[in-house]
């Protein structure tokens, strides 16, 4: 074969190989072939999970360094990282551990942290902070259904009998007492059916109310008057604390006899003297008394005017001058 | 006992040659013709069964890994997974195979005959030392042409995943997708990791088989014997090897 001719296929062949790993090279976004020396970060967490060395470090979803190894230190277990030297990691910056995805790969996040904060230098500690991960969350859902479960437990303990079992359950007690009482519920039940058909026919008080309009009317009627009433008492009402307002003023003939000191004087006055003299006419004292109790005057006058009676039937049969006689006579 | 010795023997036989070789650099820019025709039969002849066997490398793998991973919805992984396996260890190890097949053989039995015929015996007599014209081009030419197979290896045997994950029904992932997930799971390391494997793969190929053809001795039925030998060694090496350097690169 020509040695040109092959030396032109070796080196077009060449060619391509080189460019077919430049072609890689940019296509890949990953262009560091040989690690970046960086600076060492320290993370201490009470469970690293499943982080493990290689596991990228993010801030703020940027991969800004790998997981260089995880270690025990105490009671803790310590994350160490190495985060590019390009890359300041701010002193209040927390570190979490992400998952990455359902296939359990997780990496360590960084917040950014503020503005003002220094900056963590090499072998720096980073603050952290638990995040619950799947597991957590399963065990929460777990307790949830535990929950569920007792109170579902109890709500069919409660309602017992559903299925015929249980004695105490809610449903063999109502079970019990709608078969204990049946006699009476059906006896309830027909008294109710007869007032709904009366009621529903207009039989009685209620069932005109319910089925005669005028009843509506009569009500409406006594309503008006009740209203009516109840305004006049109310003017009543208003008339009688006018009354009351003069009478406390003490003006009127009620306020002085309230409210005067010298009427209650005169008026006690007055009831003493009359009961002196109603003691004095009942005992036989005086004229009136006299009059009153003793029987004799009552004789006398009796036998006075039947003598003046008889008298009188005379002088009817005299005629005019017996009359005058009379007149003389009891003239003289 | 004296097969110790004899496996202590070899790889001392084997330092030295290269040591030697080595010392001959200088001496490349006179045999730049020897150097291209090297590049010529390690490389370029190799090529058309490099590209047929990544092909279908890619496409087993991308078959296999859909078939496993469709029971768990995550056929978006084939991307990921042929990517990071030919360029991390099946492109450069089946080159190195390949290499070591095709290549390895053909010089073991041409430097064995050249010894068996005395040849090499003829060149050290004109004081042509036979590593410089006979060993440190292969050399060479292996070191130039391993990069550029690997690479057309893993870049066709991606290509033949992603042909299987778009055209097998039950995988049914397109270019795109796998693609994407190819790209955002291979770094640039993974690659440069798969060449310097494959680097020191072929160069260890090639020195088993320089090494294995000019230590040949008797007649032409020991040239034989010298081809199985050398690409027995070299399929151990390689899968010896390749544990070693990947641990190295991790």
């Amino acid at each position: 074969m020509n040695t040109t001719m092959q030396s032109v296929r070796v080196g077009l062949f060449f060619i391509l190989g080189v460019a077919l790993i430049w072609v890689i090279f940019e296509a890949l976004g990953n262009k560091s072939i040989f690690k970046e020396p960086g600076y060492t970060l320290v993370a201490a967490f009470t469970d690293v999970k499943d982080l493990k060395a290689g596991d990228e470090v993010r801030m703020a979803g940027v991969k800004i360094g790998a997981v260089s190894s995880t270690r025990l230190k105490g009671r803790t277990a310590e994350v160490v990282l190495e985060i590019v030297p390009h890359v300041k990691v701010a002193s209040d910056s927390v570190a979490s551990i992400a998952m990455a995805g359902l296939l359990g790969n997780h990496y360590l996040s960084l917040t950014l942290g503020s503005e003002e904060a220094d900056f963590l230098s090499d072998g720096g500690r980073l603050q952290s902070q638990k995040t619950s991960d799947l597991n957590d969350v399963l065990a929460q859902i777990g307790s949830i259904g535990d929950k569920i479960e007792t109170m579902m437990e109890d709500l069919s303990s409660s309602l017992g009998g559903i299925s015929g079992g249980g004695e105490g359950g809610l449903f063999s007690k109502l079970d019990k007492l709608v078969d204990e009482n049946s006699e009476n519920l059906s006896q309830t039940i027909e008294n109710l059916r007869t007032i709904t058909d009366k009621i529903a026919t207009g039989e009685g008080t209620i069932g005109k109310l319910v089925n005669d309009g005028g009843a509506y009317d009569d009500l409406v009627a006594a309503v008006q008057e009740i209203k009516t009433a109840a305004s006049q008492a109310s003017k009543l009402t208003d008339d009688a604390s006018d009354i009351f307002a003069q009478i406390k003023s003490g003006n009127g003939a009620l306020g002085t006899l309230i409210y005067d000191d010298d009427i209650a004087q005169q008026i006690q006055l007055t009831t003493t003297n009359l009961r002196e003299l109603s003691e004095k006419l009942n005992s036989n004292q005086g004229t009136l008394g006299k009059l009153i109790n003793d029987d004799s005057l009552y004789l006398e006058a009796k036998s006075v005017i039947g003598k003046a009676n008889r008298t009188l039937d005379g002088l009817g049969d005299q005629g005019p001058i017996s009359a005058v006689g009379v007149a003389a006579q009891a003239l003289f | 006992m004296k097969q110790i010795t004899r496996a202590l023997e070899a790889i001392g036989d084997t330092i030295i040659l290269m040591v030697r070789s080595f010392g001959y650099l200088g001496s490349i820019p006179r045999q730049w013709h020897r150097l291209i025709e090297q590049c010529y039969l390690i490389g370029y002849t190799t090529f058309p069964i490099v590209s047929i066997l990544s092909f279908f490398i890619g496409s087993v793998l991308a078959l296999q890994t859909g078939y496993s991973l469709q029971g768990f919805g995550a056929e978006s992984f084939i991307g990921a997974v042929v990517g990071l396996s030919m360029a991390r260890e099946l492109g450069p190890v089946m080159v190195a195979i390949l290499v070591a097949g095709r290549v390895g053989s053909a010089i073991t039995a041409e430097l064995a005959s050249m010894k068996v015929y005395q040849e090499v015996d003829a060149l050290k007599t004109m004081n042509i030392p036979p590593e410089r014209i006979l060993v440190l081009p292969r050399l060479l030419a292996i070191l130039i042409m391993m990069p550029v197979l690997t690479i057309i290896g893993n870049v066709i045997g991606w290509f033949g995943g992603a042909v299987i994950a778009q055209y097998v029904p039950f995988i049914g992932t397109d270019m795109d997708a796998y693609f994407q997930s190819l790209r955002a799971s291979v770094a640039f390391k993974d690659i440069f990791d798969g060449l310097v494997k494959a680097e020191v793969f072929g160069f260890c190929v090639i020195l088993i088989a320089c090494n294995i053809g000019l230590k040949t001795k008797g007649g032409p039925r020991e040239i034989g014997h010298s081809v199985t030998r050398a690409v027995v060694v070299s399929l151990i090496l390689i899968l010896v090897l390749d544990y070693f350097v990947t641990k190295a690169l991790l």
